[in-house]
């Protein structure tokens, strides 16, 4: 399902929306994350945004650095382990936007207290005073959407110094700390758009006859895409032709897991550039489903 | 710009145009261009593979896998022996997430047996009146080509539906064995839903004449009596032209089951087609031996149904210009018979000349049929509960009787009285139902399965209950995965306002209609005789079943079907192989366009 788009001194690029072929392609050691300007003009023009956007004090924010970045690997499996302990220890369901969470996706609460509880329950792993509000999380709705904004918006974002503003306010939240800032400003995305289908599904007839696989496989949200890079010529089957060095690489992540309903996929369990959440998003989003279905029932809930 | 492999700029396109206006409220030109957009659409959003591990090639023995199709399916895809095989799983045309089954009250919500009487039942029976009972007899003749769930699992314990306090069910409770569990799962089908196993061949291969396994397809070549292959490449017919007997009694075919007098006409006509296209053969390749002639034979038979199915039976149903010029499309090309006939392809391109002999190409995923196929495939309204056989000579009274009197093991009684030709024309002759609520045969809705299967069964109940069981999404949800419009209320769904306070009673929210349920509530385009939300599935797949078939596109050549083979396909349709079997029907056919219209009931003088 690879689709290659290809002008020369434009564009070069290859979208992939199949899981299988996302996960050889992930494996492919030729294809990497980085951020530096190269390729077709339109090439260029996406990997600025990317690091207008996702670069802080010259460092790429950890989902954005290449595979062999030094430390990466370490920090990353250091936070999964202190994510997977939170998980367990679940101190977070005492937290208050726990509550306004089983409660939105409830129907007791308004759907736009989802995304600053979301993300004040994600800061809060990191920093126990991590403080969200609605302008903490517009700002990061306005940092994830920047990448993909057309070119006059992004200009306007930048000119009038809102991104710029966005970013600050973001960083001075996560205090400057790289996986703080990702998760508040980027990965808390993923978690309001799956709370926010758990909230239409639990208000839908079916909601009491699904099982918990079955509201994962409907709600889990993935991010819409993932952006490679090819580093030396490399032919796969995923592509028609040979790809080039600067050719871009765009994985289609939430179509592929949606499509093949593998939630692995979504969390990229079995990558390099897995994330390390995924224990504690899924223990998150289970009990804030199976607490919302009791409150909707009439029960105590949260 | 983006190369073949995706839905192009035209889907996006129409994806959006759509949005507000269907493709069948534009112009001609435009609603073709829009139909190619759909299917294209279609072919990369909505294929969904669940075979997550890939089995083991099957042997092949010294079979000729490339110029026969195998009596299991397999190898039909070189590179992929297993695609299609009997025994493989079924594919999905929703995303996998979305087909996790419904379980617990939801299951139940609302209960399928209310759902069959208070929605489903026949009160007067609403005929087609445009179609005759060769429709559903084709029909049926045709899924048992594709696929079957196979026997239901007796050992797990059955669902209970609930029953109303008012509920005529003659016991006290109603029970229905659960959807026999795919064998084939292991450790990586983990955490995702459940499959479901094709027990037939999925390709468009015949096997319902010719079995889906080598065991089958040797006993419908052989004389009952010797247990002898029969030599000359032939199907058993007995001496009266008659299919053959089974064990239970009832006619023998590849595929036997759920039989009618439907089904056992077009068996008995294509099991004597099989034959003359051997006896054609011969002639050109006389030093061949009978297994030669029948693997060529059946390659050659299976086409010619593939094409009457194509540009014949569903345009029948599909009775507007776009789709009359859309599925010849899909045979010809738009270019068109005569140009094909007089100047070959003009290229690979499956638009102006055809999908069959164009490129192999499975798009978004290997080859399987679909449960959501299974599902909108569901025509039970189309069987007529009475039949009134008449004589073709005079159109006079034969015999009047219910579905059950020509059915399973007490079908073949029927020629006691009725010859084939005479039963041929009567259904020929009669309207099936249609494809609206309240229209399920009340002999299905209370049906006595014959042995082996002994059980009484509500058919309406069953078939609501089976697409929740397996995972179909519900009619709203249904639509909006399929890239088309939800209606939000049920004024929305259907213009018929009895109707609407009906569904309103049963389901109270109209997304808890069951897929069925909406898709014979919904008003369908003009000239169409089923709904557009099942349709958008007919395009996708009846294309998919030639585009992704070998035989119908790279091997679809004279070297693999031989020269007179694939004259016989061009040469020939439902008409002439009827007529070729009983010539005394072709007046009464004469001056009908399609053959699945009524036909005369007045003889015309043969001149």
């Amino acid at each position: 399902m690879a689709r290659r788009l290809n002008i020369p001194g434009l564009v070069n690029l290859l979208e992939v929306s199949d899981a299988s072929e996302i996960r050889q392609l992930d494996a492919e050691p030729n294809i990497d994350r980085h951020l530096a300007p190269a390729g077709g003009l339109i090439n260029r023009l996406r990997l600025a945004r990317l690091r207008q956007a996702f670069v802080f004090d010259g460092e790429p924010l950890p989902a954005l650095l290449a595979r062999e970045t030094q430390g990466r690997e370490s920090r990353h499996a250091e936070l999964g382990r202190r994510l997977d302990e939170r998980a367990e220890a679940a101190a977070w369901r005492q937290d208050p936007d726990f509550k306004t969470l089983v409660e939105a996706v409830a129907g007791q609460a308004e759907a736009e207290a989802l995304g600053p509880a979301a993300q004040g329950l994600l800061g809060r792993l990191f920093h126990d005073d991590y403080h969200a509000d609605r302008e903490s999380y517009t700002a990061a709705r306005l940092l994830n959407a920047y990448p993909r904004i057309n070119v006059l918006r992004a200009l306007g974002q930048r000119v009038t110094g809102r991104l710029g503003r966005a970013r600050r306010l973001l960083a001075e939240r996560a205090r400057g700390e790289p996986l703080a800032l990702h998760a508040t400003g980027i990965a808390v995305h993923n978690l309001v758009a799956s709370l926010a289908a758990m909230r239409e599904l639990a208000a839908s007839p079916q909601a009491h006859g699904l099982s918990l696989p079955a509201v994962m496989g409907r709600t889990l949200s993935a991010p819409e895409t993932l952006v490679r890079r090819v580093r030396t010529p490399l032919s796969t089957p995923c592509a028609p032709r040979r790809l080039e060095p600067n050719d871009l690489v765009v994985l289609r992540l939430a179509e592929a897991a949606r499509g093949s309903g593998d939630r692995d996929l979504a969390f990229m369990r079995q990558s390099w550039a897995r994330c390390p959440a995924q224990g504690f998003i899924l223990t998150l989003l289970t009990a804030v489903w199976e607490q919302a279905m009791e409150v909707r029932q009439g029960g105590r809930g949260a | 710009m983006f190369g073949q492999r995706g839905s192009g700029l035209l889907g996006r396109l129409f994806r959006r145009i759509n949005r507000r206006r269907q493709w069948y409220q534009f112009p001609f030109l435009i609603a073709l261009v829009n139909l190619v957009a759909l299917r294209g659409n279609l072919r990369w959003h909505n294929l969904y593979d669940t075979e997550r591990e890939r089995p083991p090639d099957p042997d092949k023995g010294d079979f000729d896998v490339r110029g026969c199709r195998t009596a299991d399916g397999s190898y039909n895809d070189l590179a992929a022996p297993c695609m299609g095989k009997a025994y493989t799983r079924f594919g999905r045309n929703v995303p996998i997430a979305e087909t996790f089954p419904e379980t617990g009250e939801a299951l139940m919500t609302p209960s399928p047996r209310v759902v069959s009487r208070r929605l489903m039942t026949r009160e007067t029976f609403t005929p087609a009146t445009t179609l005759n009972v060769l429709v559903p007899a084709w029909l049926q003749f045709m899924v048992h080509d594709w696929f079957s769930h196979g026997g239901n699992d007796t050992e797990a314990t059955p669902y209970e539906i609930p029953l109303d306090e008012d509920d005529d069910w003659p016991w006290e409770r109603m029970t229905v064995l659960r959807s026999r569990r795919d064998s084939t799962r292991g450790p990586a089908d983990e955490g995702f839903p459940e499959t479901f196993l094709n027990t037939e061949t999925q390709w468009w291969d015949g096997s319902q004449i010719y079995g889906s396994s080598l065991k089958r397809q040797r006993l419908v070549r052989s004389d009952p009596e010797s247990g002898e292959l029969l030599p000359d490449g032939k199907l058993y017919l007995r001496p009266d032209g008659h299919l053959p007997r089974d064990e239970h009694g009832i006619e023998l075919a590849g595929v036997n089951g759920n039989w009618w007098v439907g089904l056992s006409l077009m068996h008995t006509l294509f099991a004597r087609e099989h034959n003359a296209i051997v006896d054609r053969l011969r002639i050109d390749h006389p030093d061949r031996d009978g297994e030669w002639l029948f693997q060529k034979a059946r390659l050659i038979n299976t086409a010619l149904i593939a094409k009457i199915h194509t540009v014949e039976w569903t345009p029948a149903l599909l009775d507007t210009p776009e789709l009359r010029l859309g599925m010849r499309a899909n045979w010809w090309g738009i270019l068109d018979e005569h140009f094909y006939r007089s100047r070959g392809r003009v290229s690979d391109s499956e638009l102006f000349s055809g999908i069959v002999g164009s490129p192999v190409d499975h798009h978004a995923a290997p080859y399987a049929i679909t449960e959501e196929f299974s599902a909108v495939y569901r025509m039970h309204p189309l069987v007529p509960d009475d039949f009134d056989f008449r004589r073709l000579a005079d159109d006079g009274p034969l015999k009047a009787c219910g579905l059950t009197e020509v059915a399973g093991s007490q079908t073949h009684s029927l020629y006691d009285e009725v010859s084939l030709a005479d039963a041929l024309y009567s259904l020929g002759t009669s309207h099936p139902g249609a494809l609206v609520l309240h229209n399920f045969p009340s002999h299905l809705q209370q049906h006595a399965k014959q042995a082996p299967h002994e059980r009484t069964i509500d058919l309406a109940s069953i078939d609501v209950l089976r697409d929740r069981e397996r995972g179909v999404p519900r009619y709203c949800r249904f639509r909006r995965l399929i890239d088309m419009p939800a209606p939000a209320s049920f004024a929305e769904l259907t213009d018929n306002p009895e109707w609407q306070r009906e569904l309103e009673a049963v389901y109270g929210d109209v997304e808890q209609v069951d897929l069925l349920t909406g898709c014979l509530a919904e008003t369908p385009p003009p000239g169409f005789a089923f709904s557009d939300t099942a349709f958008r599935i007919f395009i996708l797949m009846a294309s998919r079943r030639l585009k992704s078939d070998r035989f119908f596109t790279d091997d679809y050549t004279p070297e693999v079907y031989t020269r007179a083979g694939m004259q016989w396909i061009d040469d020939n349709g439902l008409r002439t192989v009827i007529g070729r079997h009983f010539p005394e029907l072709v007046p009464r056919m004469e001056g009908v366009r399609n053959v699945f219209f009524p036909w005369s009931r007045e003889a015309r003088p043969r001149e």
